[in-house]
């Protein structure tokens, strides 16, 4: 009796849980096309020109282009997990409000994410992808996705502001790109040091996001 | 006086977004080490070191400052400022001025800062200009930048849906200040119409320019055509920000 109540009760859990990754998909759905959307478009800018360009002026080319998903990452992550202004509402409810940020950002990182991954599969393939080194070349794609979208997770989090986390998420991505990437120049550690700095920041973000006095003073205070 | 008591209280608005402040600052600092990290860098050292840095400030931080802005004309009108704003005896366009002016004080005072501290390294060894050119930098290299990339951000920002026009504000800005010449994209580099201070860092401090000139070094005139040209973009970019803002609908 109480065994088939649990198992109803699970159902009912992993149902609602979905329906809830459901209602945040359909509000974001339009901004989780854009990393795919992107990664079509630089692909054909790929496509077009293999065969009017020689491949290191390409990549050359693809070494500017493919900077752009790490930018749209960055400002995407601060548009969906600032300026929502019913905090209160979802804090009054057994839902809570970190859940909201968080389902967000995974969304739109998973989105980012997978939209890389592709970009990869389809550049390294045309071998146009700009200092490849084989499979492992793809860390570097979604490495930096990745360490943008938790950083940028914990400014929100910190600041609750949609100009400041652009701003930081434009400097971060600064800092990645031209002043990190260029001196380490092994992919793995390239990748490695900035995503457990950036797992620890999304950590701390996480701890912050869930006190939920902190939460409602700061969009009081707005 | 209203006009200076709006000023002061719009700097005082702006003062209050401390969080604006502290994201600046390591901003600037970035690009301060790309100055100096930069193969072309002439040290911080003289007169060259700070025209350069002060040129290094101005392409790399405002390609964060046009990520930042696309609500400046728009955010009013979302929370019913405007309504409280066009009720005042100032016309619109002073106050949404005094907004530009607060957005521009945050932006330039920590490329400023850092300025004016290799400035004061300088002028402790015996550079007795250094400070005043530090301030000439900061006011007709990276000021005409800085409100350039918020122009930029703001009338995108009031033309389309948020996020489209800060991505796209960021890469309008990227065009603007780097340039290679392996992709054939036009470009305003090279030339007096260059937004990111080459003309008058030749023409006015006699510094080696980023980008080599197409068609001779440039000289005190294109300086000033640079400036004036500048000055015209700001205007115009502005000017639509706040046409375009008056005509779109309140979004909540």
């Amino acid at each position: 009796m109480s065994g088939s109540s649990r198992g109803q009760n699970q159902i009912w859990g992993r149902w609602t849980r979905l329906a809830f990754i459901g209602i945040q998909l359909k509000r974001l759905y339009r901004l989780v096309l854009l990393p795919f959307i992107l990664t079509a478009g630089i692909l054909f800018v790929g496509s077009l020109l293999e065969g009017i360009w020689s491949p290191g002026r390409i990549r050359l080319v693809m070494m500017a282009l493919t900077q752009v998903p790490v930018i749209a990452t960055g400002l995407s992550t601060a548009f969906v997990l600032n300026g929502d202004p019913i905090v209160e509402l979802a804090e009054s409810t057994p839902t809570g409000w970190r859940k909201v940020q968080v389902t967000r950002l995974l969304i739109i990182t998973g989105a980012f994410l997978a939209a890389a991954g592709l970009l990869f599969i389809g550049l390294h393939m045309m071998r146009l992808w700009p200092r490849d080194m084989g499979w492992v070349s793809i860390i570097t794609p979604v490495g930096s996705i990745f360490i943008v979208s938790c950083l940028v997770f914990l400014i929100a989090v910190l600041t609750t502001s949609m100009p400041t986390s652009s701003l930081a998420s434009i400097a971060i991505w600064l800092f990645l790109c031209f002043i990190w990437d260029p001196y380490i120049t092994d992919p793995v550690r390239q990748r490695l040091i900035p995503l457990f700095v950036a797992a620890a920041g999304a950590i701390f973000g996480w701890n912050m996001c869930g006190d939920t006095e902190r939460n409602v003073l700061k969009v009081a205070a707005l | 006086m209203r006009i200076l008591s709006l000023v002061r209280i719009t700097l005082l608005m702006f003062y209050r977004r401390k969080a604006l402040w502290i994201a600046s600052i390591p901003l600037a600092l970035f690009a301060l080490f790309l100055a100096y990290a930069s193969p072309m860098s002439p040290g911080f050292s003289n007169i060259d070191g700070l025209v350069f840095t002060g040129q290094v400030l101005a392409m790399f931080t405002p390609l964060a400052y046009a990520a930042s802005f696309s609500d400046l004309m728009t955010a009013g009108r979302r929370t019913g400022m405007d309504e409280l704003e066009s009720t005042s005896p100032l016309p619109m366009a002073v106050i949404r001025s005094a907004h530009v002016l607060g957005a521009w004080v945050i932006c330039i005072s920590s490329s400023l800062l850092f300025l004016v501290l290799i400035a004061v390294h300088q002028a402790i060894n015996g550079n007795g200009k250094a400070i005043l050119v530090a301030l000439a930098v900061a006011l007709v290299i990276l000021a005409p930048s800085i409100l350039i990339a918020i122009g930029i951000s703001a009338l995108l920002g009031a033309l389309l849906p948020t996020i489209v026009a800060r991505i796209l504000a960021v890469l309008v800005w990227a065009w603007l200040a780097f340039y290679t010449p392996l992709l054939p994209l036009p470009t305003l580099n090279g030339g007096p119409l260059a937004v990111i201070g080459d003309p008058i860092a030749q023409g006015w401090f006699h510094t080696d320019p980023v980008y080599a000139p197409a068609n001779g070094p440039f000289t005190f005139q294109s300086g000033v055509i640079s400036l004036l040209w500048q000055v015209c973009i700001i205007l115009l970019l502005f000017t639509g920000a706040n046409i375009a803002s008056n005509h779109i609908k309140a979004r909540i």
